[in-house]
């Protein structure tokens, strides 16, 4: 009876604490009236192997007792659309806060971050999203452990539904992507004029500046990337484009080809002070400025002709 | 998953439904664990203990069931039977069984 005994022990070990000690005595009663009856049967006692046998046949200990526990289950069927929902707004919300927050024009030339910035907002998003994850799992745990009313979350009207179709649809991951790219686009431009972060603690803090034309861009391309990032979000709120968005859209890459078109009519983009003694990285910088600016512009130009197309083909 | 796991998968989805009105009715006389699990299987309800045993304690806390701690044979033992809201609910849940019986009868043909 020792393999039973211990059987028992562990089982108990799992109940649950205000109600052990019964169900314990409970389910100890029916065990050992099985064991009789299959004694009564064998007209003998029951043998180790056969013992070890009926055991196996009941299951794990944990597992048996884990029946007995009220909740079973971290989020239940009536919670999980709702967590669901707020779990994937949650994370895309504080997804852009985090990229935004790192917008500090961390990319430098010189310490070849070009390359080590896209996998610190990576593993600081892979951060962000457990830490989503574990808060909104817990607080809908709680919220279903004392079963707080959440019939708010699924209050709707027929005639609020938004329209879903596939005009309209759209794909979180591209939006995502979207969303990266601008942000990344956003913290490349503005480091072009920290010179400070360039080059700081070398010679050529001062060798390369931005030109005067191109410093009256900063601003308007910041908050044209801006604008485009919040439209993104919006729509992954909304989980697809309505027509104040597509509008919103629209007007937006109005706006950067605007600012593209001006920006394509500077004659200078970067000043070398010829005059401090530069280097072969300066020359090197130099020219990869004035060679592939335009290029990137007539690129940047074509993708918000097609953004702006294709949402003008949705509305 | 192969298709006797489908098989075993569903077969235990359609039969936890039935389960409570098997139990319910099988408890219109008294029992305990062990003589309710045997009287099922006997009459070719196989129930494993971890689904048996917390299924009678929940009802017991719907009150459905009424239990009585008795020394039997030197042991003590808990035995429950229905209480009257579960003879209601048993006679409602056996009309809607035979409801449900003919309706998937002239379903199935």
């Amino acid at each position: 009876m020792n393999m039973i005994n211990n059987y028992l022990d562990n089982f108990e070990k799992h109940l649950p604490e205000e109600s052990r000690e019964e169900i314990r005595e409970e389910f100890e009663a029916s065990l050992l009236g099985q064991i009789e009856d299959q004694e009564s049967q064998l007209e003998r006692p029951l043998n180790e192997q056969e013992q070890e046998d009926l055991l196996l046949k009941i299951g794990h200990p944990m597992k048996v007792a884990a029946g007995f526990l009220s909740n079973q289950q971290l989020i239940g069927a009536d919670y999980y659309p709702a967590y669901k929902k707020v779990l994937v707004l949650a994370f895309w919300i504080y997804a852009a806060i985090t990229i935004l927050k790192m917008l500090p024009f961390n990319i430098s030339l010189v310490d070849g971050s070009f390359i080590t910035t896209p996998i610190i907002i990576f593993w600081a998003l892979v951060e962000t999203g457990i830490w989503v994850f574990a808060s909104v799992t817990l607080i809908f745990y709680l919220l279903e452990k004392y079963q707080t009313n959440i019939d708010f979350l699924y209050a709707w009207s027929p005639k609020q539904l938004s329209s879903s179709g596939k005009k309209l649809s759209l794909s979180r991951v591209e939006t995502g992507f979207e969303i990266l790219f601008v942000a990344l686009f956003l913290s490349w431009w503005n480091s072009l004029f920290g010179a400070d972060s360039f080059f700081a603690g070398t010679e050529l803090v001062n060798a390369i500046k931005m030109s005067e034309s191109m410093a009256t861009m900063q601003w308007p391309v910041n908050i044209v990337g801006g604008l485009s990032i919040m439209v993104s979000i919006y729509n992954l709120v909304n989980a697809g484009w309505n027509k104040v968005s597509l509008i919103i859209n629209i007007l937006v890459g109005a706006a950067d080809l605007v600012i593209i078109s001006i920006m394509m009519q500077f004659e200078q983009y970067a000043i070398i002070d010829i005059t401090i003694e530069t280097n072969r990285f300066v020359e090197e910088f130099a020219s990869y400025i004035l060679l592939n600016i335009r290029i990137t512009l007539a690129i940047i130009a074509a993708f918000v002709v097609w953004d702006m197309v294709s949402s003008f083909r949705k509305l | 998953m192969t298709d006797s796991e489908h098989y075993q998968k569903l077969k235990l989805e359609l039969r936890r439904g039935v389960l409570i009105l098997a139990v319910l009715a099988e408890l219109r006389e008294e029992h305990y664990g062990y003589s309710l699990r045997k009287n099922l299987s006997v009459k070719g309800l196989e129930i494993d203990e971890g689904t048996l045993y917390p299924l009678v304690r929940r009802l017991e806390k719907q009150q459905l069931l009424v239990s009585e701690w008795r020394l039997e044979n030197n042991r003590k033992k808990r035995f429950y039977c229905l209480s009257d809201i579960g003879h209601q609910v048993l006679a409602q849940l056996t009309e809607e069984w035979h409801n449900t019986e003919t309706t998937l009868n002239s379903i199935l043909g």
